[in-house]
């Protein structure tokens, strides 16, 4: 599903986030990242959805080399990819509903579908009663709960998180980590950065630590050790 | 392709009133540059209608000879009039100016004058010809043609010298307020574009992070485009609507001034705009949704490159 091959990202000539970083994911895989604030988890997520691109090395995606991507051609990569932003980035001027619908909206969807799937998403966020409320009348962790919403309603093949937990109490975090194996049992491939090391632990999937910019360590069925 | 367009339209309306304070000042800033642009083509009409008034107070007069034969004087005026330049010829006879001269004195009560010419066996005054033309600087044909050898047995020496020099002074003055008209335009054509740019620019500006965010979903850049150029043409359509409402009871303050500027022949300036409304409107208005089209698509460019 995702493959990267000798990858590295310079951003500045003094600043290299990434050194030649080489990781395969199967399709179907539940993938944590973890690391260091500051190790370059954000960096490999915004070469996945061409947010960034490559200073070296190949990036293959379902069997797309998006290496040199087309600006054209990069919202038909994003629309095929679920993506929870560490800043969940929001649209402001939209409501929960509007923001959750924008992901088909843009996928070309009908609006009967829309009218019935994102209720039903929103429902298994919690918060199907504040579809009408814009995010600034949302909390920290309702918000992310949005961009979760947001991420999944399109039902990617791929999903990438960036700390999705980050801002949830523990109840709520897992309650979002069970909804995330939920789709990984689906068959949706997912790659999700987190410091949460409770949910690590307890789900006991695939975890490659990122340190300085370079694979340190990738476990089939790991454990969070920094 | 339904869908895309009512999202279309749906966004753009969603978008205008949600950002209602941004909204409105960028159609407020739009309205005064409407405002501004009309009052201006009034000013340029009120020129234009100037200079007309004095044209037609100009005119060329040709004094006969006593002697001359009214048949030779009949085809001088009949030359005259086929010039294309001429719109107008007026013969006045003998009699005809001894009958002008007399009621003139009459009304300024001037008796002592009429009398002595009572006692004139003959009429001492000459017949002539008062020529018009379209515009001023038609003159100088009338001039050359009057000037040809043949004519010095019948015309006057020298009788239209004297206006020469003030047409040719009019003439002058009227081509150096046409020259400076233009670059005022267009000066002030450039000034309104570049408010509007820049207006559209903020308020572009202002929604940067939001089209990032929406490319980084995966909306391609006609996605975004075609909302905020269709929220562009709305500020066109309702500015100049507030500038019409505005423009129109303004006229009525504007046309006591206008009156006053030409003593007798007025200049309607409600009839100016209603009459051209189609014209003057409906190319402002053109020209504004192009303008506010364009200046959308170029101010969004480096947003949509995420
Ligand atoms: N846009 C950018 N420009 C310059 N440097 C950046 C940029 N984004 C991230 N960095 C730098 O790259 C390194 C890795 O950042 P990041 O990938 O965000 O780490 P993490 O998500 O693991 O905390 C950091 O040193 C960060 O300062
Ligand atoms: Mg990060």
């Amino acid at each position: 599903m995702i493959l990267l091959e000798n990858i590295s990202k310079i951003y500045r000539p003094d600043i290299t986030a990434l050194k030649s970083v080489n990781l395969s994911v199967e399709p179907g895989e539940f993938v944590f990242l973890v690391g260091q604030s500051g190790a370059g988890k954000s960096t490999l997520l915004k070469l996945l959805n061409a947010e960034e691109r490559p200073t070296r090395g190949r990036i293959v995606i379902g069997g797309w080399d998006i290496t040199n991507i087309r600006r054209q051609e990069t919202a038909t990569l994003r629309r095929q990819i679920g993506v929870v932003f560490q800043d969940f980035k929001l649209l402001p001027k939209k409501t929960v509903f509007e923001n959750v619908a924008f992901a088909l909206e843009v996928c070309g969807e009908p609006n009967h579908k829309i009218n019935t799937i994102v209720p039903q998403v929103l429902r298994i966020v919690g918060l199907e009663e504040k579809m009408k409320r814009f995010p600034v009348q949302l909390s920290g962790g309702e918000q992310q709960r949005v961009a979760i919403a947001r991420a999944l309603v399109h039902r990617p093949k791929l999903l990438i998180a960036d700390e999705p937990t980050g801002d949830l109490d523990v109840v709520t975090a897992k309650s979002i980590v069970d909804i995330l194996s939920k789709i990984n049992e689906f068959g949706t491939t997912l790659l999700v950065v987190t410091h949460n090391r409770d949910i690590v632990n307890m789900l006991k999937r695939r975890v490659v630590t990122l340190e300085d910019g370079t694979i340190s360590s990738d476990k089939k069925t790991g454990k969070y050790f920094i | 392709m339904l869908v895309s367009l009512t999202r279309v339209i749906t966004f753009a309306a969603q978008n205008f009133w949600r950002n209602f304070w941004l909204s409105l000042v960028t159609i407020s800033i739009i309205a005064l540059s409407f405002l501004s642009i009309n009052i201006f083509i009034l000013a340029n009409a009120l020129v234009d209608n100037a200079i007309a008034a004095v044209e037609q107070k100009v005119n060329v007069t040709v004094n006969f000879k006593v002697s001359a034969q009214e048949k030779d004087m009949f085809s001088i005026r009949d030359r005259l009039t086929a010039m294309p330049e001429v719109s107008g010829v007026d013969y006045i006879s003998k009699q005809a100016a001894l009958e002008r001269f007399r009621d003139k004195h009459t009304r300024e009560n001037d008796t002592g004058i009429t009398d002595s010419l009572n006692e004139l066996e003959t009429n001492p005054l000459n017949a002539s010809l008062i020529v018009r033309t379209h515009s001023v600087d038609q003159y100088p044909a009338v001039l050359k043609f009057l000037d040809q050898g043949e004519f010095t047995s019948i015309i006057e020496k020298n009788s239209y010298d004297d206006r020469t020099n003030l047409i040719d002074k009019i003439s002058k003055l009227k081509e150096k307020i046409k020259q400076g008209g233009i670059i005022i335009n267009i000066f002030f054509a450039l000034i309104a574009l570049l408010i509007v740019y820049n207006t559209i620019k903020i308020t572009i500006y202002t929604r940067k992070d939001e089209i990032r965010i929406m490319k980084l979903v995966g909306a391609t850049n006609w996605f975004i485009r075609l909302p905020l150029i269709l929220e562009s043409v709305f500020y066109s359509v309702i500015a100049i609507t507030i500038s019409i409402l505005v423009l129109f009871p303004m006229l009525g303050v504007i046309q006591p001034y206008a009156d006053r500027l030409f003593d007798g022949q007025a200049f309607d300036v409600l009839g100016f705009f209603s009459q051209n409304f189609l014209t003057i409107f409906g190319y402002q208005l053109l020209a504004s949704m192009a303008l506010n089209i364009l200046s959308s698509f170029i101010a969004m460019g480096r947003y949509l490159k995420v």
